[in-house]
């Protein structure tokens, strides 16, 4: 796997909303760090998703990467000839 | 066999680097290893670099903030960088868990001699608990981060090679990304973070830098 740079004028207002609604299903006592930028609450995350600062840049492009890795998988099984 | 490890403590992510990092001065002692511990205030430039030239270890792991250059100590202070120091790694394996050293540091750290080095190419990141901040180890949205990275020291420990440490580190990623993903796991959100650090984990030898 590997973490592609994620262009910001590629990000569509609905991939941000998608981001926002994994955000929402994290519960209230998480707390994320982020190296040394330092660590930030569920609400202070998707707060900044909707700010699109560097922080919210970079939690949007983590879901996209995961996203993205998810396919990959799913389109490698389909590929996967049955026995 | 001598560790020269930094455990540097000075807010939550430090805090809990530091305590994750105990298990492997743990695992060191109990194998007969000399563990030269540089926690808290020990975690200096000065200090670190003298232990470095002085004491000849064989492995160095260091815990802390980090960039595409350098790697923290104690407060912010440089300990590393790819123009200061990085020529007392010749001959060790080295592991730096600090944001995104796997950039240029580890890169630098190869050709000034290095035996091998594991570390990041983007930001470490890690979830924790806020009701767990005073017992880090029994953090449990803590515990699959610091377990994965935690592997590449633990294999180093039991003087496994650079590359199959940083294997078995991939394959601990593997093991907790499927736990995860499992359909009755509360904890799934966890899996866009963990497989980031996974993916964003680099293993460089003297054979790859080549």
């Amino acid at each position: 796997m590997e973490n592609k740079v994620i262009d910001k004028d590629e990000i569509s207002e609905e991939i941000v909303n998608l981001v926002i609604a994994r955000l929402e299903t994290m519960p209230s006592n998480v707390s994320v760090s982020i190296g040394d930028t330092g660590s930030f609450t569920v609400e202070e995350l998707i707060k900044s998703v909707k700010n699109r600062d560097e922080i919210g840049e970079k939690i949007i492009e983590i879901q996209i990467s995961y996203l993205r890795s998810l396919s990959k998988i799913q389109e490698q099984e389909n590929d996967t000839p049955n026995n | 066999m001598i560790l020269l490890i930094t455990r540097p403590r000075y807010e939550t992510p430090t805090h809990y680097l530091f305590h994750w990092a105990e298990i492997l001065v743990m695992e060191a002692k109990k194998r007969g290893w000399n563990v030269l511990d540089l926690q808290k205030e020990k975690a200096k430039r000065n200090e670190f670099q003298s232990y470095l030239n002085k004491k000849s270890p064989d492995i160095v792991i260091l815990n802390g903030h980090g960039n595409a250059m350098s790697v923290m100590g104690q407060d912010g202070e440089i300990i590393l960088s790819t123009n200061d120091g990085v020529e007392l790694l010749e001959g060790k394996k080295v592991f730096i868990r600090a944001c995104s050293a796997g950039l240029s540091l580890g890169r630098e750290a190869i050709n000034k001699g290095a035996n091998g080095f594991v570390g990041y190419i983007q930001p470490f990141i890690f979830l924790t608990d806020k009701d767990s901040f005073n017992k880090p180890l029994e953090d449990v949205l803590a515990k699959p981060f610091f377990e994965c990275s935690n592997q590449v020291g633990l294999s180093l420990i039991k003087e496994k090679t650079v590359e199959e440490s940083n294997t078995d580190s991939l394959r601990k990623y593997e093991e907790k990304i499927r736990e995860l993903s499992h359909s009755e796991s509360k904890n799934s959100f966890l899996l866009p973070f963990l497989v980031w650090n996974m993916s964003s984990q680099v293993c460089y030898t003297p054979k790859t830098n080549q």
